[in-house]
């Protein structure tokens, strides 16, 4: 092979990883560059501006679909009698969102927030969809001082690229979640000999959940099995296996992305070993990822759930339910309901409920509005803390075939919020 | 002991086989007309989009619908090659580099637009049977299918570059293009349906790989490093060396995953394929 050809397989490499990288990015701590501090003042115009930076395409899509069909629909009964009165102006000013598509990449979304501000001098940036959006849309309103409300971001995530003046956050904590797995474990721990297996994704989130369940566990009697953590895109899970049958592994914990979560449950079933209990962060959130992992796979598998239909909460400006909203969205896609649905509209929420309490659209008015909001939202209620967030409520839900759809998810456990009912019994154990 | 190394010493063989079906059009295009084709592993992804549209459409088997896509991809490989690749042959190493690189960028952003971010999966009875051979020992049935398709498909195209007009034209204008025109071979054809045949092993592998595992618009690329990983094992011209750097790749990630940890998986299986191309830069099999 000559040197020519070695170059040009080199540079195939090089690009190949490139294109890997592509969405892998987790989070960006704000490029430090120059950093003036300042946006030129604000335009006339006729309208407010939200800036709405959103994952529509790359690897975590899954997060950014249904925007801006959430986000429009609830904008226009907002905008029905003329916008929201901003008493400065004197007058009402309909409020226009402007979604642009981050690819998934952090990268690429510090960017576009960038061009928000500078070019299309947003009012107000509302951000959503996991840190690698949340994180350097939230560094970028900090440097050119932008209120902005943060949605769907783990809160120890988020907290990392802080403190925060600008940027406020509501989502839960992995904390919380530890205490949802735990507790739903804790309840047929009786019937199991309390040997956890972990399945945990070699990155920040499966890092900060295998820290948070180790730490809650130990003091409970439970034993966790730990193979290693598991870098993305692995193809078999045979060591794991191996592993987890030796220990004698009854319940199966995890923290990965969906497409390595497929690989590995149907090796688990191709290996003949299934646990009494499996309950997995982040990868069985869409129905269409459980849909994916084929066959009768999905049954009894628990997770978190961030929000359903079942969840009572409504909305501050429609008074629309959980139940409405996600019926709406099957209705208008033919598609079953996400989680994510309720954040994009507890996001357009708060930040009509801030506009209309700051009456002006000074920066700093508005983030004032925001730090003294105090709002029962789509996703429960919203308050945030000195530390700029505000925790919204998580339980455990457990996948089983429904009516309506292939596969439903139920809501199995609720001690931490009893005011979001229980829709099921926790089926135990799945391996029968 | 024997025990615990018999699964993944079985496995590592078996999803070997697969890494060579991944490997193998990428390999050809790269032994005939020293192109690195960075949209193989999307083009293999696109053919497992096109069966899973056979199969709403039709409601057949996963494997039925090659009859459909083998010739679909066939075209699609003739089309990328005559109307992209070839204008650019001539201007160096980059460009055709460059264009498949594109190639590989709209792929996946088309596959977006048309069939959403949403997990998909060529839902198949036998991507969770396993055969028992004791308690502690499997063989998963998917794998063995991919392997023996894997075998299969690298001794009926080592016959064809052997034996047949076409894969000698093919032969000829890979190792000499002046010489292969003087003797009445129009290489730019022949490219064409190199590029062709490529992209039937690209359909095999993205509807075996869509039987596997599940898949997303963004997927290929990781089918690329995995095309990569094997062919700088194996060798960049060599069938044979597809198959056998499909299966050390494979090997070295399970037994690493075995000795080392989960967590080295996949770095033992690149740590191998640094090594290879420290000693035998050329690769394992590779002609000189």
């Amino acid at each position: 092979m000559g040197i020519k050809a070695k170059m040009v397989v080199l540079l195939g490499l090089v690009l190949s990883c490139l294109l890997l990288l592509w969405g892998c990015g987790t989070q960006n701590k704000g490029s430090g560059a120059s950093n003036s501090g300042q946006t030129s003042a604000r335009p006339e115009r006729d309208y407010i501006l939200i800036g709405r930076p959103n994952p529509t395409t790359g690897p975590i899509a899954g997060f950014g679909e249904g925007s801006p069909w959430v986000e429009e629909r609830l904008l226009e009964e907002v905008n029905k009698d003329g916008g929201i009165y901003i008493q400065e102006l004197g007058k009402k000013l309909p409020v226009k969102i402007k979604v642009v598509d981050t690819e998934s990449d952090p990268t690429k979304a510090a960017e576009v927030a960038t061009k928000l501000i500078l070019e299309d001098k947003v009012d107000l940036m509302l951000v959503m969809h996991t840190p690698a959006t949340v994180n350097p849309v939230s560094a970028i309103a900090e440097r050119y001082q932008v209120p902005c409300i943060a949605l769907d971001a783990p809160v120890e995530a988020w907290l990392t690229g802080g403190p925060y003046q600008w940027s406020y956050l509501a989502f839960w904590t992995t904390d919380a979640v530890a205490d949802v797995f735990v507790g739903m474990w804790d309840e047929i721990a009786g019937d199991t000999n309390k040997i956890i297996g972990g399945l945990w994704a070699n990155d920040a989130d499966g890092k900060t959940f295998s820290e948070s369940v180790a730490k809650k566990i130990s003091a409970k009697g439970y034993k966790m099995v730990d193979p290693g953590k598991i870098p993305a895109n692995t193809k078999d899970f045979t060591a794991s296996i191996n592993k987890f049958r030796q220990e004698n592994v009854e319940i199966l914990a995890g923290n990965m992305v969906a497409p390595d979560f497929a690989t590995a449950w149907r090796q688990f079933h191709q290996q003949g070993f299934i646990p009494k209990m499996a309950t997995i962060g982040r990868a069985i959130l869409f129905p269409t990822d459980v849909a994916a992992l084929g066959g009768d796979l999905p049954m009894g598998l628990t997770t978190e759930v961030w929000w359903s239909p079942y969840h009572p909460f409504k909305s501050s400006i429609t008074g629309e339910t959980a139940q409405e909203l996600c019926d709406a969205w099957t209705q208008a896609t033919g598609k079953q309901w996400t989680a994510p649905l309720g954040f994009k509209h507890a996001g357009i929420e708060i930040a009509v409920d801030v506009l209309k309490r700051a009456q002006s659209l000074d920066k700093n008015k508005i983030r004032e509005a925001i730090a003294q909001t105090k709002l029962d939202t789509m996703v429960g209620p919203i308050k945030y803390n000195e530390k700029h967030y505000a925790e919204t409520p998580v339980v455990g839900g457990q996948w089983v075939k429904g009516e309506k759809w292939p596969w439903e998810l139920k809501i199995v456990y609720n001690k931490e919020h009893p005011e979001i009912p229980k829709t099921g019994e926790l089926l135990f154990p799945i391996n029968k | 002991m024997v025990q615990d190394f018999a699964q993944p010493i079985l496995n590592g063989i078996l999803l070997g086989g697969l890494y060579a079906v991944v490997g193998i059009g990428m390999a050809m295009i790269f032994g005939i007309m020293r192109i690195t084709n960075l949209a193989h592993g999307d083009l293999m992804v696109l053919a497992s989009y096109l069966s899973l549209v056979i199969i709403s459409g039709l409601g057949i088997n996963p494997f039925v619908t090659l009859v459909i896509a083998i010739p679909v991809m066939f075209f699609v490989g003739l089309i990328v090659q005559s109307a992209l690749i070839n204008r650019v042959l001539k201007k160096g190493n980059e460009p055709p580099l460059l264009v498949t690189f594109g190639l590989s960028i709209i792929i996946q952003n088309a596959l977006l637009l048309i069939f959403t971010p949403d997990a998909k999966m060529l839902m198949n009875s036998l991507s969770t049977k396993s055969i028992f051979l004791t308690n502690y020992l499997s063989v998963p049935v998917i794998y063995l299918v991919d392997f023996i398709i894997a075998v299969a498909l690298i001794l009926v195209f080592n016959q064809f570059y052997q034996k047949t007009y076409l894969g000698r034209a093919i032969r000829a204008a890979s190792d000499d293009e002046g010489a292969a025109e003087l003797v009445g071979i129009n290489t730019r054809r022949i490219y064409g349906i190199a590029m062709g045949i490529a992209m039937v092993t690209a359909a095999i592998a993205g509807v075996l790989v869509g039987m596997t595992f599940t898949f997303y618009p963004f997927t290929g690329t990781q089918y690329l490093i995995i095309a990569f990983g094997v062919i700088v094992i194996g060798g960049l011209n060599s069938l044979l060396g597809v198959l056998v750097g499909g299966v050390i790749l494979g090997l070295a990630q399970l037994i690493g995953a075995e000795f080392v940890g989960t967590g080295y998986q996949l770095l033992v299986g690149y740590i191998i394929l640094l090594l290879v191309l420290v000693v035998r830069p050329q690769g394992i099999f590779a002609k000189n």
